[in-house]
């Protein structure tokens, strides 16, 4: 996942791949022959200049010694992958005013898989803001690193976290956008990271 | 098989070789064996690793032998391969990692790209259909008026087509079908009696069902026997790598031929990340690579760039390669480059099963891996005119069963009388798929990511933007129709019309994006798979083409590669290049 850029600076890690656990998104990180696990666990999400920004906790375990941590760090949207799976059913308690009617005709064309209101969010792809290495305990250039969050997700939590994601991503940047649900959708969102 | 390990060997970044091939899959194999069959010195960049086939080939792996039955551990793919949908356990080592390998899409407009990155590419599980084009499709537009026609016809790449396949090795039958050329084929595989049935229905209908044209041997001729390429066999398994090499891959057949002649260097694990230009001439100059395992950042030269890393990835190589002569990318100068992105659409189509032949001995069903072709049958002429669509489809499809029985999965019940209920009709599904023509639109495109995604090796990403017309749409109504009628007419029962067409990709023939064409402004290279504006550097592989057509690419990539070869051949002898 990285490159080095000469022999004597710290090789830079482009991007890390996160699975969610519960509202966390957890990966590994490959630095020489050690692994290192890797934790983002937001502990909120806005919404800035018009894209998804979480804030929240790094840690990194190194696989001998105690975790290291680091507090406040930002993962900005960069963009997305369409999903072109089923996307799962709406959180059960939900306001219906955040569900996206599903259009009452329509039509007596075929549709395509995964699109319109089929669709969802595979990958969400962030920018996390600039990390320190040394201080994470990796002998790596962190000051650029993109987290692949795959939402695969195998709880109900991991589903309705999938969901609000998706929602909020097309509310926002879809073709369609819509500010109040939006902002609906984002309180849902904050609501299952409390 | 031959190997092609003399061929891995130390590539020289002092050295400049006649011609850097980038990429291994069809139409890189093909090029490597046309040049060095040519005396030109080539050095063939590989992202992937190598193979060895004896080791990673499962053909004789049997489900039953994992435990997860050749379906994998539970959410690996969810979690490693999501968009590799056509990966199965004992195949998921020919595919790319998405986790390292990411792009991105459009918000509610998925795509999926299915990805080998390996010795061969996708050669190694394709499907092996193998059609020609005909001037049905070079010359789409001059029919209907929509978009343009190729710069070339059927007459100026029959030749090349009798090469591609005499030298892959084709099975078929002669059709006669003006609009579905024919070839000089090998023996077709005969049609199971499902199929037999099928036929006589879509006959009655004024439709022809033809016998697939597959790229396996069926009888072996002396070019295939000299490269140790065996007989098929038909077992069926040739999605995880035929170790007897009856399958036309790029491992079986041309690679090794490019490492007979000793003039071949292939580099796996190469990333190749932009291709390098002359600052005074702006001519391509090499490539600059990223070693996939130790990071090194290494150029070479060459005086010919081919680009052959499949249709999307060539086009985001020439995106990625701006300089201060091509801001744009790489022969962008028309803005075209990235545009006109099509991939067939399936989903659509019927199935169900054939009571007459529940609970028969099978005959030659188990195993069976050519099906049926239902080829084209709408806006041939004037009598098949439609009105609500231009272009057409096709149908492929069958009554057989590969390996595992599908119909196990809906069949109730346990014990005994589930697995005689399962043996009962394991003989007897039948099923049509549609194949079918998208239109090239401007408005279907790929761009450099602009928010700044990158892979694993910091490499930018695409972005796709793809969806359906209504076009599309209205085809895919009536290919839902006319499968069913076919279906009801042989005789089916629980006939699933499915009317849900397949998200762009997931049919795995991405076209498009460097489209050729006659006028520099409106096209990326010229009719020979060379960029208008830099003569030494060609694309042979899919991002060339004008229009998808509905038959399966790969057979007219490999006729267009040789056909550049030949020509480009020619440039140098000649000194243009
Ligand atoms: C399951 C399946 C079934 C299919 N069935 C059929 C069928 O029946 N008929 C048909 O016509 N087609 C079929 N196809 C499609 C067919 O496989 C492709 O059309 C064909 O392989 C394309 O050839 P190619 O050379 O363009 O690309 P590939 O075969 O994909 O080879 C491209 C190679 O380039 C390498 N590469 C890419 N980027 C770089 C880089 N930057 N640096 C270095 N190397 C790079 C890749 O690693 C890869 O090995 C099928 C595909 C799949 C996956
Ligand atoms: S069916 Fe034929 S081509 Fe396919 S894997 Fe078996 S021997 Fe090879």
């Amino acid at each position: 996942m990285f490159t080095r850029n000469s022999s004597t600076a710290a090789p830079m890690l482009h991007s890390i791949h996160a699975l969610p656990e519960g509202s966390e998104f957890v990966g590994t990180i490959e630095a020489g022959r050690s692994k290192f696990g890797f934790s983002f666990k937001p502990a909120s999400a806005s919404i800035e200049n018009g894209k998804l920004t979480l804030r929240g906790r790094v840690k990194v375990t190194p696989p001998k010694g105690s975790p290291r941590t680091t507090d406040g760090v930002t993962a900005t949207l960069l963009s997305t992958q369409g999903s072109t799976a089923q996307p799962p059913a709406p959180p059960a308690s939900l306001p219906a005013a955040l569900i996206p009617t599903p259009p009452a005709n329509p039509g007596v064309l075929p549709i395509t898989e995964a699109t319109g209101y089929l669709a969802s969010i595979a990958v969400i792809y962030f920018r996390l803001s600039p990390l320190s290495g040394t201080q994470l305990g990796l002998p790596l250039d962190l000051g650029a690193v993109q987290l692949n969050a795959r939402l695969y997700s195998d709880s109900t939590l991991e589903r309705e976290l999938l969901w609000l994601y998706s929602a909020l991503l097309m509310a926002t940047l879809g073709p369609l956008p819509d500010a109040a649900r939006a902002q609906g959708l984002l309180a849902e969102l904050n609501r299952r990271y409390a | 098989m031959q190997n092609i390990q003399s061929a891995i060997r130390p590539a020289s970044a002092r050295k400049r070789y006649d011609a850097i091939i980038i990429g291994s899959g069809a139409s890189g194999g093909m090029a490597a064996r046309e040049l060095t069959g040519r005396g030109f010195e080539v050095l063939v960049l590989e992202a992937g690793p190598m193979i060895d086939p004896v080791r990673d080939f499962n053909m004789n792996k049997f489900a039953y032998e994992s435990m997860y039955r050749g379906f994998g551990k539970p959410g690996w793919k969810q979690t490693e391969q999501w968009m590799q949908d056509t990966a199965g356990e004992f195949s998921s080592h020919f595919y790319v990692k998405d986790t390292e390998n990411p792009y991105t899409t459009a918000p509610g407009k998925p795509f999926l790209w299915v990805r080998a990155r390996i010795v061969g590419g996708k050669t190694l599980h394709w499907g092996r259909l193998s059609w020609r084009f005909s001037d049905l499709d070079f010359k789409a537009a001059s029919h209907d008026g929509f978009d343009v026609d190729w710069p070339i016809d059927y007459k100026e790449m029959a030749p090349y087509y009798d090469k591609a396949e005499n030298w892959i090795g084709v099975s078929g039958n002669r059709d006669g079908l003006w609009w579905q050329p024919d070839g000089d084929f090998l023996p077709a595989m005969p049609f199971t009696c499902g199929e037999q049935l099928l036929k006589s229905a879509t006959e009655r209908l004024g439709w022809k069902l033809i016998q697939p044209r597959v790229a396996m041997l069926t009888a072996v001729r002396d070019h295939h026997r000299k490269l140790g390429r065996a007989q098929c066999h038909y077992c069926g398994s040739c999605g995880n790598g035929c170790t007897v090499g009856a399958m036309f891959n790029s491992l079986s057949a041309t690679l090794p031929a490019a490492a007979a002649t000793g003039k071949m260097t292939l580099r796996p694990n190469s990333v190749v990340r932009h291709i390098t230009v002359n600052p005074d001439n702006g001519q391509a100059k090499g490539v600059a690579v990223v070693d996939r395992l130790t990071r090194e950042e290494i150029e070479f030269t060459g005086r010919v760039i081919i680009v052959a890393g499949s249709t999307l990835e060539s086009t985001r190589l020439l995106l990625n390669s701006t300089s201060r002569q091509h801001p744009r990318g790489l022969g962008n100068s028309s803005g075209v480059l990235g545009h006109y992105l099509v991939d067939h659409f399936g989903g659509t189509g019927a199935s169900g099963f054939l009571p007459m032949l529940a609970g028969r001995e099978t005959i030659n069903e188990d195993g069976k891996s050519s099906g049926i072709f239902v080829p084209r049958f709408r806006n041939l002429d004037a009598k098949t005119k439609q009105d609500r669509f231009i272009r057409g489809y096709g149908f492929e499809g069958g009554s057989s069963i590969p390996g595992f029985p599908g119909v196990a999965r809906s069949t109730p019940g346990f014990g005994s009388d589930f697995k005689k209920n399962v043996r009962r009709w394991y003989v007897a599904p039948v099923a049509l798929t549609t194949r079918a023509n998208m239109l090239s639109r401007f408005e279907n495109y790929v761009e450099i990511d602009p928010d700044g995604v990158v892979d694993a090796w910091g490499i930018p990403v695409l972005k796709v933007h793809i969806q359906h017309s209504d076009n599309e749409r209205e085809m895919a109504r009536d290919a839902a129709e006319c499968s069913t009628e076919i279906l009801r007419r042989a005789g089916a029962e629980n006939i699933t019309t499915l009317r849900q067409m397949t998200a762009p990709g997931r049919i795995i023939h991405e076209l498009g994006t460097a489209r050729m064409g006659n006028d520099p402004k409106l096209s990326v290279l010229n009719r020979f798979n060379q960029s208008h504006d830099v003569r030494n550097l060609f694309v042979t592989d899919g991002a060339a083409f004008v229009g998808a057509a509905n038959q399966n690419p790969t057979l007219t990539i490999l006729a267009l590669t040789i056909r550049a070869c030949e020509y480009l051949t020619d440039q140098v002898k000649r000194g243009e290049i």
